[in-house]
């Protein structure tokens, strides 16, 4: 009896040693990676928050030497952080396409150099197509303009005749382009017009635009912010234009924004989650490096915020919302 | 009585031997304050045992891309500081010159030398007007500038109109592959072809500032205007033709940068901050704000010095939150040692 206790001691021994030479070690004791995550601009704007907290996050829990830099707007500037990368010997990097070709040629040689590119936030407007980068992790920005869109004629009860101010931080760039679309696609068939116009990112100046737009504009019924600093100022903008109770709605999240929805003085916001646009592609680029995964697109949402759900999205602005 | 460029000319004529002509050139301190920046990395490349990538082949590439841009903006702005007067809308002539080139090339279909024409015509046009406003009418440049700024970018949103959509959008530059290869084409090594024309450019400043007289014109009526007048130096007609130098070499800026991306964008013109850089580039390379006094070199070395920094700071991983406060406080340091130098040089 003692010999086969023994012998099963020494048979589940030689098993447990066997299944555990195949279990990866922790992150934290393999060789780090080196990823540079490019924020496309707007140093210290709320927005970005939580998609550097994401990056952050990722790059703890998964062992990665993370360089955070900012682009401050320049699409040449941000082709330079992508060939400074290259030049440091970094295993990925992470960009935003706000240009659609500006940065193709800067893609080129980072995955010629053998960079994993993983482009967050904004993609090229012909996606995988439009250049070298092996995925994108962002919002679909058309299909969650629709949804935004739709909400506000549901919500509102706006008709034929409406006339919706789109304003947005930048015009020309594609996120502008692409919610704009998107929320047109809903209002034109319920032959409500629209108009765009061009906020900034300074929330002084977004207020004064937006309530002249409304002072000058009396034919403006509603109004659909592309971005965070437009959707934050539109209730104050009618405020000061004499138009309290204007509908509204619009893109992001920040304090200031959810404070408006949970009040009602907002309908609702199309969340892309940044945090998700952060730690996602930092994880990703890590597990590809070490392990060969490849990385893939991921669409972070189109989640619409109301009165309904907004409450952990005001628990946790800033840092994971 | 003696301005600052009669004083320069004297001290500089004033020394014999080639070491003391040396250490009487004005740009010798900038040129002290950047050999000690490289010496420094330098050294702090050789703690890191190479980890620290300043030097590398692809660090240098990125520079020799970056750092033209930012030193021919700074020539233009710098002789004008020379003159006595400033160019705060050069980021609107520089986002606007490529977009008229852009949009001749893609939109009129004009062969290329046409576009440059009307491009270059367009930053003439500015720097015409700028001049006029500020010698004619008798505005502060400062305000005038700030005038044109505004102007600017509400021209480039207006001429940067999709017609499809409606709304100001980016525009692509699809210049000729041999132009392209020209202008910003790779050279060999970590060098590129914005490299030479930085060359080209400076060397130009250098003849105008050093070799003509024009260039005693420039400084004498930055460095004392009445006595400029008195000795019979047309001061408007030197300043308005600074007006457009600046224009001119901003707009040619924009065209290399626009080349290389092959993509322009509106909001560059409002959001860039090339203005200040190019300012505070000339200023780090000891162009006075009161006129009269700078060099080509300094430029030079003022934008290198600045781009440099904040190339270091992207690569020893700054943290983003401080980035600006670190560049502005370098910026601030590089300005007082430079002027620390010179000033043990006079006395």
């Amino acid at each position: 009896m003692k010999e086969l206790s023994l012998f099963k001691a020494a048979f589940a021994s030689a098993c447990v040693a066997m299944a555990l030479s195949g279990v990866p070690a922790a992150a934290q004791e393999l060789e780090p990676v080196k990823v540079t995550f490019i924020q496309h601009c707007c140093s210290g704007a709320t927005f970005f928050q939580p998609m550097q907290f994401g990056a952050e996050e990722a790059a703890r829990l998964f062992n990665v030497e993370l360089t955070y830099v900012n682009a401050d707007g320049d699409a040449a500037r941000a082709a330079n952080l992508i060939e400074t990368a290259i030049a440091e010997g970094q295993d990925a990097v992470i960009p935003t396409i706000t240009v659609p070709d500006a940065l193709d040629e800067a893609i080129k040689k980072a995955k010629d150099a053998g960079l994993i590119v993983i482009v967050q936030n904004i993609d090229d407007p012909m996606g995988a197509a439009g250049n070298a980068r092996d995925s994108f992790v962002g919002q679909d920005f058309i299909a969650s303009g629709k949804i935004i869109g739709q909400k506000m004629i549901d919500h509102y009860g706006l008709k034929e005749g409406d006339h919706c101010l789109l304003p947005v931080e930048f015009p020309e760039l594609t996120y502008a382009i692409e919610r704009a679309q998107g929320v047109q696609s809903a209002l034109e068939p319920a032959g409500i017009t629209s108009e765009i116009i061009g906020t900034g990112t300074v929330d002084a100046e977004a207020l004064t635009i937006i309530s002249q737009a409304l002072v000058a504009n009396p034919k403006i019924t509603c109004a659909v912010g592309l971005g965070t600093t437009p959707t934050t100022n539109i209730p104050d903008a009618a405020i000061e234009a004499g138009r309290d109770g204007l509908p509204n709605g619009g893109f992001d999240t920040n304090p200031k924004i959810m404070e408006n929805i949970m009040a009602g003085t907002t309908v609702g916001t199309m969340d892309q989650q940044p945090f998700w646009q952060g730690y996602l592609p930092v994880m990703f680029a890590a597990y590809e490096k070490r392990y060969g995964l490849k990385a893939v697109d991921f669409d972070t949402g189109n989640n619409l915020i109301d009165a309904e759900n907004g409450a952990l999205a005001l628990k946790w602005g800033g840092t994971y919302r | 009585m003696e301005t600052n460029a009669d004083r320069a000319g004297r001290r500089y004529r004033d020394q014999s031997g080639l070491w003391a002509r040396f250490k009487a050139y004005e740009a010798v301190s900038i040129l002290a304050v950047t050999i000690g920046f490289l010496a420094a990395l330098a050294i702090w490349t050789m703690i890191t045992g190479g980890e620290f990538k300043f030097f590398t082949y692809g660090n240098l590439s990125v520079l020799s891309q970056q750092v033209p841009i930012t030193a021919i903006a700074a020539i233009g702005v710098g002789l004008l500081m020379i003159a006595g007067e400033f160019d705060i809308s050069i980021a609107g002539t520089f986002t606007l010159v490529a977009f008229v080139i852009a949009l001749t090339v893609g939109e009129l279909a004009f062969p290329l030398a046409v576009a440059l024409a009307i491009g270059f015509s367009v930053a003439i046009l500015i720097g015409l007007i700028n001049g006029f406003i500020t010698c004619w009418l008798g505005i502060p440049s400062f305000i005038a500038t700030i005038g044109m700024m505004f102007f600017l970018r509400g021209a480039v949103r207006f001429v940067s109109v999709n017609p499809e959509t409606d709304l100001p959008d980016s525009i692509l530059f699809a210049s000729p592959m041999a132009f392209k290869a020209v202008m910003t084409g790779h050279a060999g090594g970590p060098f590129y072809a914005q490299l030479f024309w930085l060359g080209l450019v400076a060397f130009a400043g250098y003849l105008i500032l050093n070799r003509h007289r024009l260039g005693n014109h420039i400084f004498t009526a930055g460095g004392n205007r009445n006595a400029a007048i008195s000795i019979g130096v047309n001061v408007k007609r030197t300043k308005l033709i600074a007006f457009v130098i600046c224009a001119v070499t901003a707009g040619f800026a924009g065209l290399l940068q626009a080349t290389r991306i092959t993509e322009i964008e509106p909001s560059y013109a409002t959001i860039s901050g090339l203005e200040l850089k190019a300012i505070a580039a000339a200023v780090v390379g000891g162009v006075s704000l009161y006129g009269g006094r700078g060099t080509i070199l300094g430029m030079i070395l003022g934008a290198a010095l600045i781009d440099c920094v904040d190339n270091v700071l992207v690569l020893i991983n700054a943290p983003e939150t401080v980035f600006k406060g670190i560049l502005g406080a370098v910026i601030i340091l590089a300005v007082v040692l430079n002027n620390l130098v010179s000033r043990r040089e006079v006395s």
